[in-house]
């Protein structure tokens, strides 16, 4: 069952629109849960922290399930700012410390166990922290990034609530296992699926709505992103052109196609490095030093982002770059190489993989392209997930670098995936989501 | 396709008879499309097993009788009666409502099998049921039609393609069984990607008639023995996927002119086949030159499926080729492409080139890790 | 890095290579060797089987036509018998008390490669549900013998059990060969590597092991040119006798179908012993002991589930059961890997090289640092730097544990520099060091010292699920929709056959 097919022209009133019916099907007590798909900075958060007051104003006490330290720690500072006057609970581990900027909050208590958060009206913990509670149960769960809880998960925690509210992105990369699963093929409760599509399996009925309108996109990325991981889901930039804009400081000397690259970015938000065709291991140090020097370089000439919240222009700092990368070496590697580039704050750039850059948003985003310089591409480097989180991560541009190739790559994969019975085909199909952002990039090709 | 190109393509193939495409090479084309030597090979229609085999390489691949005589028994069983298993499996199994159903033979036409006669009678009650003014249901054996890179291919499916709300399906019938609701999936994945030859195929069809893609469902409909039975049951394959990878290798084959391109004059395969005791003519030192002068991909799963792999395996080894141990190995060693080469940069033999030094450093190091566990002389650093 | 290294080498010089210094599997002292031959076409149609616990000692089984159910089922009672009275005989030594004692050892199945685990997992299912009584009775022992086997299946899915093992992965596990994986999991081609027949060469022996002539497949599938040249034409025959009822003809077509099979497995169970003679040669690491004792306990449990009349295993998991499955299997394969990078000097070199371990001389020791715990104890943490040529890719946090140290040893990464071509690791002592103030001697490494570490697989929780008869709502169908898995279906023994052929 899906609703809210918004077509209102006004992104804003789309957004109102598409909260208003959550909200009122979170109020009627036939649904056991109430699913939002939401695209990537479609204001998810905003909405687990509206629908955690909402609640907690009719009378609720809800809990709120995350998947990371990090998530938990981000929605309570959000919960504290918003609504300072409900009392927060965070449940964590032993041997867990807050981050400064929780440290100190008046209406946030941290505690091991529910009994030392008896007066928060609102409990947020991760979903392995709440899977060690027993025997107590509440009228309302929000499960946030749910597309990335496994089912399994999902069963650990489920008798600690009678209704959920099931928020994430199902473009963003499924849960995984280390270990066969084809046991499990086809069944509706197979453990290994996210808990979203396994609980839609067994409950027919439960309304999904989704978030029609990308705030964090620009205008220059929405509709490729929308094309490539959502083509059966239509959303729309929250901004206009124009609203977003970056600009230099300085005036470029020297590296050229370095700079090249930038000038790109900054005038048409896309842009693909794009080094010379080789075979050459994940590790390989020309793509990965390029991507540190692209971000050391961008600090070097200093950038001014001009944006709806800063319609003045800001100064980007480090930490509004990322550089997106596939593997845990290469990240590794990449932050090795931000020190070799010499510019003193080139360490603060964030510096991660896919799976765990999900979730998170910058100005610039840097990308080492998954499929750059292999010889073959596998399952794994054509899982669109990946792709789809590194591509939209930023609010600005994105800056793909690649070795030459990835077309003929592509062009020569063999369909080798094993076929099975009675499990619909996952769509989007990577390959062709890898061939539509291939098909945008080549358009702001810039070779190096 | 341009006429020079069929001209170097026959030229390849050489006295033999043109081996046509069939839904068994067309899925083949999945498997491995950056070979030029396949793709060659196939393109001109040559004999790969013939070839194979003068070239001292005789092709592993023949078909036990069991499985011919159970393939062909359980699909009769299925069939017989006017196809009475089948409807029951489509009703009962997969809760298809189906009309009245009305059964055709397309085995032949008046006594006529020519593939051309039966293409047309094909294409005549088929179009007629998309149309609306037939009354068949159920189609046994039609005979489809495709052209591949500007060859026929006759698809002469050994299945049924039938009629529920205004769609047609395909529907496949296989002899592995499906287990608990599961079947081999490297099975079921051949047998989709064959009857995804068949949507094309009648998709084509019905393309000349202006009715669009959507009449003909690529959900898949595959029959096999339930369990460890000789009963059938039924499942939907959804093959989104497969058609449209198949479509894209059917695109590239246009590009076979590229490939082409490259050889050198005079190129053939022929085998030169003597008329009358049937043996190749040709000195197959001779053949081994002409096929040298084609770049291969090998890679070990090619010897699950291709005619030649034995033949490009045995190529692969002569070269030191890394190709050889597959891809978990080649992945480890990018960028690095035979043995001589992993081996001397890990023994410092060889200086690596710029982009070589990441890998020959990793290299130096496991080699060092190997000589310190194992004692050697000379390997620490 | 290194096993690639490995299976380099071995192209280059046409020999096998050791990539593990140990046998990371036990090995019974009498394991039960089993090579099930199937029917080409039909899945779960047994052929053959060759059986027993020594070379000399072999039962060859077969089915002169396995298309005809009550032949199937006479072969799965024979072939049952054996393998019941194998298994029971390690049903009799009971060590410790009560609800904790168990088995003190436990049976061990090997067949030739993984193919040989799917003809058993067939095999198993085909008899498990079937009924002594009722329509299309079976022996006895046939559903027991399903049962059985679909345990040992599974327990074959968990990383580091033994039960039931091809021994192609046993070897391919120690030795490196210059082939692909594919190729290895061809045990004639993988023992053409390890040790060709005398007087050959690597290559010949290859060359051997691919003609199904010389080396008929070790199956379940058998070579089509022995179906269609010599098995098709027996079987007819055998049939012919059958229908004319002559028993002299009937006798001898039989036989002449036994020694037609005899010779098509023989060279494989030959080969099989073989490699065993060869893996017993390996010397075993030195956690398997406790890893079979883990064996021994989950058989035991069986074994006593089976004494108390219980379930033939469902065909497909429940919601709960799949979720405890998935978190002992991801469990299994954690700590199998941990433990083999902890025993084995091999196995660390090569995740050392991945930069998943790393090994070095320690540089600096502040043996006497304290630091102030939550529950306000002093405790010692002392930092102790490393510098490795290793290419590190462990990030600070990571726990580690160390093979290099007294046991219970434990570190966390507090920093990671590169320096020049090397890399300094500082680390923080977090365990291991004894009850008091001062750490028990020896227990922080020392300057000059050399260790190795690799990431902790940890302890974690295990999970908790739901009461089995109480799937909640998320995984269960609503209360409208029948559950349709039931523990024993009900046309279990009276599956249809559908008309014979």
């Amino acid at each position: 069952m899906r609703t809210d097919d918004t077509t209102a022209p006004d992104p804003a009133a789309a957004a109102n629109v598409a909260t208003t019916a959550i909200l009122a099907d979170l109020a009627d007590t036939r649904h056991k849960a109430v699913v939002v798909d939401s695209p990537p900075g479609a204001g998810k958060s905003t909405l687990v922290i509206r629908a955690a007051q909402e609640l907690t104003a009719g009378g609720e006490r809800p809990i709120i399930v995350a998947q990371t330290n990090n998530q938990v720690d981000d929605l309570i500072e959000n919960l504290t700012e918003k609504h300072p006057d409900i009392p927060v609970g965070r449940l964590s581990a032993t041997g867990y410390s807050p981050p400064p900027a929780l440290v100190g909050l008046a209406n946030t208590t941290v505690g091991r166990t529910l009994d030392d958060l008896a007066g928060c009206q609102i409990i947020v913990g991760t979903a392995a922290k709440w899977a060690t509670v027993r025997d107590s149960t509440f009228g309302w769960a929000i499960l946030d990034e749910s597309y990335q809880m496994r089912s399994d998960m999902l069963l650990q925690i489920v008798e600690r609530f009678d209704r959920g509210l099931f928020v994430g992105d199902p473009g963003q990369l499924d849960p995984f296992t280390i270990v066969g699963t084809e046991r499990w093929i086809g069944l509706p409760h197979d453990p290994t699926q996210n808990g979203v599509s396994v609980m839609l399996e067994h409950n027919p009925g439960i309304p999904v709505h989704r978030l029609p309108v990308s705030w964090r996109l620009p205008s220059s990325a929405a509709p490729t992103v929308n094309e490539a991981f959502y083509p059966f889901t239509g959303f729309t930039a929250g901004t206009d052109h124009g609203t977003r804009a970056l600009g230099f400081d300085t005036a470029g000397f020297g590296s050229t196609d370095l700079d090249e690259t930038l000038t790109m970015a900054f005038a048409t938000g896309w842009a693909l490095h794009e080094l010379k065709r080789r075979h050459v291991p994940r590790t390989d140090t020309e793509t990965i030093q390029t991507a540190a020097n692209l971000a050391g370089r961008l600090l070097e000439r200093g950038a001014v982002a001009t944006c709806e919240r800063n319609p003045d222009g800001r100064p980007l700092t480090a930490r509004d770059i990322a550089i997106g990368v596939v593997h845990r070496d290469q990240a590794d590697l990449v932050r090795t190489a931000l020190t070799r580039t010499g510019h003193p704050d080139a360490p603060d750039v964030a510096v991660d993989t896919a799976n765990r850059l999900q979730g998170r948003e910058f100005e610039v985003v840097i990308v080492v392209h998954p499929l750059s310089g292999r010889r073959d591409a596998t399952a794994f480097h054509l899982e669109t997930g990946r792709l789809c989180v590194l591509a939209s991560r930023h609010r600005q541009a994105c800056i793909v670098v690649a070795r030459e190739g990835i077309a003929d790559l592509l062009d020569s994969h063999p369909s080798m995936d094993p076929v099975h019975l009675s499990v619909p085909a996952k769509f989007p199909d990577g390959w062709e989501a890898n061939q539509v952002m291939l098909a945008k990039l080549s358009q702001h090709r810039v070779a190096a | 396709m341009k006429a020079p190109v069929d001209d170097r393509l026959a030229a390849l193939r050489g006295s033999a008879k043109r081996r046509p495409y069939n839904a068994r090479s067309l899925a083949a084309l999945e498997n491995n499309p950056r070979c030029t030597l396949r793709a060659l090979l196939d393109a001109s229609g040559s004999d790969k097993a013939a070839i194979a085999e003068h070239a001292g390489y005789p092709s592993p691949f023949g078909q036990s009788a069991f499985a011919f005589a159970r393939g062909n028994a359980f699909e009769a069983m299925v069939k017989d009666n006017g196809c009475a298993e089948l409807l029951r499996v489509l009703r009962e199994t997969l809760k298809l409502t189906l009309p009245e159903v009305a059964y055709l033979d397309l085995n032949d036409v008046g006594g006529d099998g020519s593939n051309e006669t039966r293409r047309d009678r094909t294409a005549e009650v088929l179009l007629q049921a998309a149309q609306g003014t037939g009354d068949g249901t159920l189609f046994d054996h039609p005979m489809l039609y495709l052209e591949v890179g500007g060859q026929e291919a006759f698809l002469e499916p050994d299945l049924v393609a039938f009629r529920i709300d205004g769609r047609f399906y395909i529907v496949e019938i296989k002899s592995f069984p499906i287990i608990d609701g599961q079947a081999d999936p490297a099975q079921v994945r051949s047998a989709t990607t064959q009857a995804c030859a068949y949507v094309i195929a009648l998709r084509a069809l019905l393309e000349e008639a202006g009715i669009g893609p959507e009449a003909v469902s690529d959900t898949v409909v595959l029959v096999a023995p339930k369990d460890f039975t000789n009963r059938p049951t039924a499942a939907f394959v959804d093959a989104r996927k497969q058609v449209s990878a198949l479509t894209r290798q059917l695109a590239r084959l246009e590009r076979i002119s590229d490939l082409v391109d490259l050889l050198p004059e005079g190129l053939t395969f022929d085998l030169d086949i003597d008329k009358d005791d049937k043996r190749p003519r040709r000195p197959a030192e001779e053949l081994a030159e002409a096929l040298e002068q084609v770049p291969a991909t090998y890679r070990p799963d090619c010897l699950n499926h291709c005619e030649m792999a034995y033949y490009c395996r045995a190529r692969a080894r002569a070269e030191a080729s890394l190709d050889v141990l597959g891809p978990a190995v080649r992945e480890q060693l990018g960028g690095i492409d035979t043995v001589t080469m992993a081996l001397g940069l890990a023994r410092g033999q060889l200086t690596p080139t710029a982009d070589q030094s990441d890998m020959a450093a990793a290299l130096r190091h496991a080699a060092r890790l190997r000589a310190e566990l194992t004692g050697e002389v000379g390997g620490a650093a | 890095m290194l096993s690639a290294l490995a299976h380099v080498e071995a192209m280059e010089t046409l020999e096998v290579v050791h990539q593990t210094e140990f046998r990371h599997r036990r090995l019974s002292g009498r394991p039960l060797v089993i090579i099930p031959l199937t029917m080409a076409g039909e899945a779960g149609a047994p052929l053959a089987a060759m059986v027993g616990t020594a070379k000399r000692d072999m039962t060859l089984l077969v089915v002169p036509q396995p298309r005809n159910r009550d032949q199937r089922f006479t072969f799965a009672a024979e072939l049952g018998q054996i393998v019941m009275r194998y298994i029971d005989s390690y049903r009799q030594d009971r060590r410790g008390d009560g609800e904790r004692s168990h088995y003190s050892d436990a049976p061990q199945i090997l067949v030739p490669n993984h193919g040989g685990i799917k003809a058993l997992a067939d095999l198993g299912r085909m008899c498990r549900f079937r009924s002594a009584s009722g329509p299309y009775a079976v022996p006895d022992v046939v559903p027991e013998f399903g049962m059985w086997l679909t345990f040992l299946v599974d327990t074959s899915e968990q990383a580091g059990t033994s039960m039931l093992m091809p021994v192609t992965a046993m070897l391919s596990e120690h030795w490196a060969t210059g082939q692909s994986t594919l190729e290895d999991q061809n045990l004639a081609s993988l023992m053409a590597w390890i040790a060709p027949p005398d007087g050959l060469s690597v290559e010949q022996a290859l060359a051997d092991a691919e003609n199904p002539d010389i080396c008929p497949p070790a199956g379940p599938a058998t070579s089509p040119e022995f179906d269609n040249r010599h098995l098709a034409p027996a079987i007819q025959r055998f049939d012919a006798a059958h229908t004319l009822g002559d028993p002299h003809d009937l006798a001898t077509a039989q036989a002449e179908l036994r020694d037609l099979v005899a010779e098509q497995v023989k060279p494989t169970w030959r080969m099989m012993w073989t490699a065993i003679s060869l893996l017993r040669s390996v010397p075993e690491a030195p956690r398997t002991a406790k890893r079979f004792e883990r064996d021994c306990v989950s058989f035991t449990s069986y074994s006593d589930y089976r004494d108390a009349g219980g379930f033939p295993q469902r065909k497909r998991d429940t919601a709960i059961g799949a979720a405890q499955r998935l978190s002992r299997l991801e469990r299994a394969l954690a700590d199998f890997e941990a433990d083999m990078a902890f025993d084995d000097p091999f196995v660390l070199a090569d995740r050392r090289s991945a930069g998943e371990a790393f090994a070095g001389t320690v540089e600096e020791s502040v043996p006497g640092r304290m630091v102030t715990t939550a529950k306000n104890r002093r405790v010692p943490r002392p930092y102790v730097t490393l510098r490795t040529d290793d290419p590190v890719r462990l990030a600070a946090g990571t726990k580690l544990i160390s093979p290099s140290m007294p046991a219970g040893h434990k570190a966390v990464i507090a920093s990671v520099h590169p320096d020049g071509d090397t890399t300094l690791v500082t680390v923080e002592v977090t365990g291991g060091m004894g009850r008091s103030r001062t750490p028990n001697p020896g227990t922080v490494p020392e300057p000059g010292q050399r260790l190795a570490y690799l990431p902790d697989p940890g302890w974690r929780p295990t999970p908790v699920f739901p009461a089995s008869d109480h799937t909640p709502w998320t995984h269960s169908p609503g209360p409208d929709e029948p559950d349709t898995d039931s523990a024993v279906p009900e046309d279990a023994a009276a599956e249809e056959w559908g008309h014979e052929d």
